[in-house]
C-alpha cells in the first residue's frame, strides 16, 4: 500500500513538474505585447470603402512608432505602393489608422508593421505584421434585380445594417440641348439640316473630358469631344465647369449619351436623354437640371429600407449597376 | 485592243478627275424618318429660313418616286415671298406604296448658299376608308392632319410592364419618339436609350393603380395611363 502511495506521489509529482511550467508560460505570455484584434481582418474581401483600420492590442497603447507602419495598396501589375495615411492615433488599448481620403474600390490593401510599431504598458509591440484586405464590391443591380437569392444569402451572414450601399458621386448637373432647324417640312416639321449645340453643367472637381454620342435605334449617329468653355458666360455658375459642343446634319429625334471622364480617361459619371423635336418649331430646346440628396453618401440597407422616400431617391438618382454594395464585419 | 483602250481610259478619267468623284460623294443623303400620310393627294410643303433661288425650284431638285424608283407627276409652287416650296401630286398616291419625296442638294438661296445634302423623306399612304378620300387638296389635307393627331394622340406610351423584385417594383415603358420624359407621379423614370425608360419604385404592391404620364419636349403631357400592378 506504501509502495502504491509512493508510486502516485511520483506520478503526481511528475505531472506537475510538467503542468507548471506549461501555466507559467501561459501567464507569462499574456504579458507579452500581442494584438488580440484587427480590424477589417486579413482576407475581409468586401471591405467597405471608407473604413478605419483598427488594431487592439492586449494592453493600452503609450506611444506610435508612425514611421514603422505602413498601409499599402496593391497595383494592377502586382507592386504594393504607399497609401498616404492621414493620421495614427491610440485609443485605450486600440491603435487607429486612418488613411487619407477613401480606399479606392476593388483594390487590395496590405497594412504592415516594420520594426517596433507601438509603446504598449506591458512592452514594445515589435514583432514583424503584414496582412491584407480587399475593397471588392457587388454592384446593387446584381443583388436586387439579377440574383435576389444572393442578396438572401448576405443576409444570412449579415444583418441589414452591417450592408453599407455606395451610390457613385454625380458630376453632371445640367444638360441643355438646343436644336435649329434651317429648313423644315411644313406639314410634318421633318428637320433635313440643322445645328445642334450640346452645354454639359459639370462640378468643377475631377472632371477633364466629356464625350457626347448622338445616338438613334442604339446606332452612334455622331460623336465627339466637348470643350471646355472659358470665358465667362451667362451660363456660368460657380464651383462649375461648361463644356460644349456642336453638330450638324442631326435628326429631329435622338439620344444624347454624355459620359465624363476623370485626368485618367476613367468614365465617372454618364447620362443619357433623349431628344424629340416638336412640331412648328423650328428652334428647339431642352434643358434638364439635375440635383442629387443621395450620391456620393454612404447608406446601411437597414437605412433604405427603413425609408422608402429615401430608398426612392437613390433609385431614381442613380443607375443601380453603379451602386456598390459592401459589408462591414463586427 | 479596243476594249483595252476603252478600259484605260476609263481608268485615267477616275485618276485625272477624281474631284468630279469626290464632288459627288462629298453631298450627302440624309434619310428622314418615314411618314404615314392619310390623304392620297397629299402637298408637301417645304420652308426654307431663306429664300429659294426661282432657278433651282425644278423638277430635278424637288420630285417624289415611287418604290420602283418611277417618278410621278407633280406641281411645283414656289409661295411665301419664296421661302416656301411645296409639290402636289398631279394623281392620287396609291394606297401601301412608299414613295420617297427628293430635295437635291443643289437647291440655292438667292445669297447663293447650297442646301448641301440630298433629304429625302419615305412615306407612305395608308387610309381607314377610302371615303375620306376626296378631291379638295386644302380640306383633305386639313381632315387628314386632325385624324393623324387623333391617332397619334394615343399611341405615346406604347408598352408598360411591370416586375415585382422582393424590394421594389420595376417599371418598364416604352414610348414614341415623341416622348422626351416619363412620370409617375412625381418620379422620374431614367432614360436607357432606344425609348425605354425604366423606374424603380418601393412599396408598390399587386393590385395598386399607377397613373404614367409621358412628356414632350415643352413639357407637355402627350399621353396619361393608368395600368394595375398584377
Amino acid at each position: 500500500m506504501k509502495r502504491l502511495i509512493g508510486t502516485l506521489g511520483m506520478v503526481l509529482i511528475l505531472l506537475l513538474s510538467i503542468a507548471v511550467p506549461f501555466f507559467n508560460q501561459q501567464a507569462k505570455a499574456s504579458s507579452y505585447p500581442q494584438i488580440i484584434k484587427m480590424s477589417p481582418d486579413s482576407r475581409d474581401q468586401f471591405v467597405p470603402v471608407d473604413t478605419d483600420i483598427q488594431i487592439q492590442f492586449n494592453s493600452p497603447i503609450r506611444s506610435i512608432n508612425s514611421q514603422n507602419i505602413k498601409l499599402q495598396v496593391k497595383t494592377n501589375s502586382g507592386y504594393f505602393y504607399n497609401v498616404p495615411i492621414k493620421s495614427l492615433r491610440k485609443d485605450g488599448d486600440t491603435l487607429r489608422i486612418i488613411p487619407d481620403g477613401n480606399f479606392q474600390f476593388n483594390k487590395e490593401y496590405r497594412v504592415e508593421f516594420n520594426g517596433s510599431a507601438a509603446e504598449l504598458q506591458n512592452g514594445t509591440y515589435n514583432t514583424y505584421l503584414s496582412y491584407s484586405f480587399q475593397t471588392n464590391y457587388i454592384d446593387f443591380y446584381e443583388l436586387m434585380v439579377v440574383n435576389e437569392r444572393r442578396l438572401s444569402n448576405m443576409l444570412n451572414s449579415y444583418a441589414p445594417r452591417q450592408i453599407k450601399v455606395f451610390p457613385p458621386e454625380r458630376y453632371i448637373n445640367e444638360l441643355t440641348v438646343m436644336h435649329k432647324k434651317p429648313g423644315a417640312l411644313a406639314d410634318d416639321q421633318t428637320a433635313f439640316s440643322g445645328v445642334t449645340n450640346i452645354d454639359i453643367v459639370t462640378k468643377d472637381y475631377d472632371v477633364k473630358y466629356v464625350h457626347v454620342d448622338l445616338m438613334k435605334n442604339g446606332k452612334i449617329l455622331q460623336k465627339g469631344f466637348a470643350s471646355k468653355v472659358t470665358e465667362q458666360t451667362k451660363n456660368t455658375k460657380k464651383n462649375s465647369f461648361i463644356f460644349d459642343i456642336g453638330f450638324t446634319k442631326v435628326p429631329d429625334f435622338f439620344d444624347v449619351r454624355v459620359t465624363v471622364q476623370n485626368a485618367n480617361q476613367e468614365t465617372i459619371d454618364t447620362k443619357v436623354i433623349k431628344f424629340a423635336a416638336e412640331e412648328g418649331k423650328v428652334l428647339n430646346s431642352f434643358k434638364e437640371t439635375y440635383k442629387y440628396v443621395t450620391a456620393g453618401n454612404v447608406y446601411s440597407l437597414h437605412d433604405l429600407l427603413s425609408d422608402e422616400k429615401l430608398f426612392t431617391s437613390l433609385l431614381a438618382e442613380s443607375q443601380m449597376q453603379d451602386i456598390k454594395v459592401q459589408v462591414v464585419d463586427r | 485592243m479596243g476594249r483595252r483602250f476603252i478600259l484605260i481610259l476609263l481608268f485615267s478619267l477616275l485618276i485625272s478627275f477624281p474631284g468630279v468623284l469626290q464632288g459627288q460623294a462629298s453631298v450627302e443623303k440624309v434619310l428622314m424618318e418615314q411618314r404615314e400620310i392619310q390623304d392620297p393627294m397629299k402637298t408637301w410643303s417645304i420652308s426654307f429660313t431663306q429664300p429659294v433661288q426661282i432657278g433651282t425650284v425644278k423638277k430635278q431638285n424637288f420630285y417624289i418616286i415611287d418604290e420602283k424608283q418611277k417618278e410621278i407627276d407633280t406641281k411645283l409652287r414656289l409661295t411665301d415671298n419664296g421661302k416656301k416650296v411645296t409639290i402636289s401630286p398631279e394623281q392620287g398616291y396609291k394606297e401601301g406604296v412608299t414613295y420617297y419625296l427628293y430635295i437635291k442638294g443643289n437647291v440655292k438661296s438667292k445669297s447663293d448658299a447650297f442646301l448641301n445634302e440630298h433629304m429625302v423623306l419615305p412615306f407612305k399612304l395608308q387610309t381607314n376608308t377610302s371615303t375620306e378620300h376626296a378631291n379638295s387638296t386644302a380640306s383633305v389635307s386639313k381632315v387628314a392632319s386632325s385624324t393623324d393627331k387623333l391617332s397619334k394622340k394615343a399611341e405615346h406610351l406604347l408598352s408598360i410592364g411591370t416586375k415585382q423584385h422582393a424590394h421594389f417594383t420595376e417599371i418598364n415603358v416604352n414610348t414614341s419618339e415623341n416622348v422626351t420624359t416619363v412620370k409617375l407621379g412625381r418620379d422620374e423614370f431614367e432614360y436607357k436609350g432606344n425609348s425605354q425608360f425604366v423606374l424603380y419604385k418601393p412599396g408598390l404592391e399587386s393590385g395598386d393603380s399607377l397613373t404614367i404620364k409621358g412628356y414632350g419636349l415643352s413639357n407637355k403631357v402627350l399621353e396619361t395611363k393608368e395600368i394595375v400592378i398584377p
